[in-house]
């Protein structure tokens, strides 16, 4: 009997996310594995995304056998391992008993006389062009393990020039993955991988000029629910386009008021939305200083908007503020933004969620929007901006 | 009136802030190591100030294309000057600059570690928190705070003529 378990984090979410999950059909899949005899009363797991959502299962392998049932929507990226251990250590990465491969609808066959790492793994399309994007990254990756190999020997002899140069090969090598899945993708309009691949490439917010290499994969890919989430993006992004009107906001300021957006019309409003301590966040608050400086004789309200992370106390809010010279209008939407993404209507509205903030946007005296998805980090942004208001 | 505050603001001995559009009108007190030492910026002339340290492979990367950018422009009025910054140990600098002269012609300063004049007066008002950086003056204003990468002959031709925007140069730059 597999026990079928979902990451407590995102349990919490599963609720929210339950009507969109079920509104896409769900397909079934089997998974039969067939390993050494040896793996007998061993732990196999699995983890995979069924349409965004974590789910962890379990079984027993007996005499090498072990059976997954379950749903997905999407084809889904998995994992399985066999006898994992209760931590993962850098110690013990290397001898860990796992493999990465896709699940279709239908039944997958894992088979081999030792463990998963070097089994067979027979399944739908997806799991067949994954396999395929595998056999082209061999080259590289024979480079690379011997380049590692090469770079141990020269920091053990203190060969420093030779590691330099072993490490930028490193570099082209790593660079070459790069060329080897946009061509990938380029050659399969019609895979669910390259959607797979090209989705991970624009985790933040999706730029409108992007939308030709989305448009040119098959409508099969496109109606799915990666596909859908990726056009609602898109969507989105010309809601938010210069020249549209902003969407209204209402959230609490500093002293517990309401603030909406409305209420600013007849001055430009700066909104930079954000969650703290991000890699080099006291550059991203020190241009935001810049940016205060350039157009506070321009007529301009400046805004951040706090998003908090769910293990800080709200009070982190003030403690940031402070920490990071806001002294301007400060709202928050605590609870706004989770792990599944947005949830308020202002993070929906704006298309917030962990891997698109912080994001900002200049809006005219008339509550038009003057310019969108600014780059933050830099330098020249606060001139940029200054030219924009008139 | 904003520009009579603006210079008496640069004289008080710490500066705040140093935006793009501010009066910039003296140099940090340094260590000129090689070429001709500043402490004034000269109205009349183009400054391209490039931050730069002995550990910063980056920065170091860059120096050839800074070179030869000096070697073309620096009798046209530009003053290329790469300033050693975030390091205290003046020994391996001199002996840098020392083992790759060819490699540096232009002028070199000394900044200092924590502490020193240069990091308070440029460093924490410039908000300078990685590099290689690269600053552009001219008319006793800082005109761009960028990366080396993009500084080019054409952004250069519009310093000189006098046509220079931000906008314009990174356009010249995606070209």
């Amino acid at each position: 009997m597999n026990i079928l378990k979902i990451n407590i984090r995102l349990a919490i979410t599963l609720s929210l996310l339950l009507f969109s999950v079920a509104s896409f059909s769900q397909n079934k899949f089997t998974i039969k594995g067939q390993l050494s005899p040896e793996i007998n009363g061993k732990k196999v797991l699995l983890s995979y995304k069924n349409n965004g959502v974590s789910v962890e299962d379990s079984t027993k392998a007996e005499m090498g056998k072990f059976t997954f049932k379950g749903l997905i929507g999407d084809p889904a990226y998995a994992r399985i391992s066999v006898d994992p251990p209760a931590m993962t250590t850098m110690q013990n990465v290397k001898s860990l008993d796992v493999r990465d491969f896709f699940i279709d609808a239908g039944e997958i066959l894992i088979t081999g006389s030792a463990g998963a790492k070097t089994a067979v793994i027979k399944g739908g399309k997806t799991q067949t062009d994954y396999q395929r994007r595998f056999e082209l990254y061999k080259p590289v990756q024979a480079r690379v393990d011997s380049l590692n190999t090469l770079i141990a020997g020269y920091k053990e002899k203190g060969d420093n020039k030779a590691m330099d140069a072993a490490r930028l090969e490193m570099n082209a090598e790593f660079a070459k993955t790069g060329k080897i899945d946009s061509n990938f993708i380029k050659d399969n309009p019609n895979s669910f991988l390259s959607l797979d691949i090209w989705r991970s490439k624009h985790r933040g917010t999706l730029r409108s000029n992007f939308e030709p290499e989305f448009k040119r994969f098959s409508s099969e890919v496109k109606n799915t629910f990666a596909g859908k989430e990726i056009q609602a993006k898109f969507d989105l992004a010309k809601k938010l386009a210069p020249g549209q009107l902003a969407p209204e906001f209402k959230l609490k300021d500093t002293a517990g008021n309401e603030v909406s957006l409305s209420s600013l019309r007849g001055k430009n409003v700066f909104v930079c939305f954000y969650a703290p301590d991000f890699m080099n966040y006291d550059a991203f608050t020190f241009n935001l200083g810049r940016i205060n400086r350039a157009l506070k004789d321009k007529n301009t309200v400046m805004v951040t908007v706090y998003y908090g992370y769910a293990d800080r106390p709200d009070s982190y809010w003030m403690e940031t503020i402070n920490r990071s010279n806001f002294n301007w209008m400060n709202l928050n939407d605590i609870g706004g933004v989770n792990n599944a993404g947005s949830v308020s209507s202002t993070a929906k509205a704006y298309g917030l969620t962990y891997y698109t903030l912080p994001n900002a946007l200049l809006i005219g005296e008339d509550g038009k929007i003057l310019a969108s998805q600014l780059k933050l980090n830099d330098t020249g942004l606060a001139q940029e901006l200054a030219q924009l208001i008139k | 009136m904003a520009t009579t505050i603006m210079s008496m603001y640069a004289q008080t001995p710490k500066r705040e802030y140093l935006d793009v559009g501010d009066t910039i009108n003296t140099y940090p007190k340094v260590e000129w190591i090689k070429g001709n030492a500043i402490s004034k910026f000269d109205p009349s002339k183009i400054y391209i100030i490039d931050l730069w340290a002995t550990w910063c492979k980056p920065c170091i990367a860059a120096m050839p294309h800074f070179n030869a950018m000096a070697s073309k422009f620096k009798n046209r009025g530009v003053v290329f000057i790469a300033q050693d910054v975030m390091e205290g140990d003046r020994q391996k600098v001199l002996d840098f600059v020392k083992a790759n002269d060819k490699m540096m012609g232009f002028d070199v300063a000394f900044g200092g570690g924590k502490g020193s004049d240069f990091e308070q007066e440029w460093i924490k008002p410039a908000g300078v928190s990685a590099i290689p950086e690269t600053f552009v003056i001219k008319g006793n204003k800082l005109l761009w705070q960028t990366s080396p990468d993009m500084i080019n002959e054409a952004v250069i031709e519009m310093l000189i003529k006098g046509d220079f925007s931000i906008e314009k140069a990174k356009k010249s730059i995606t070209n």
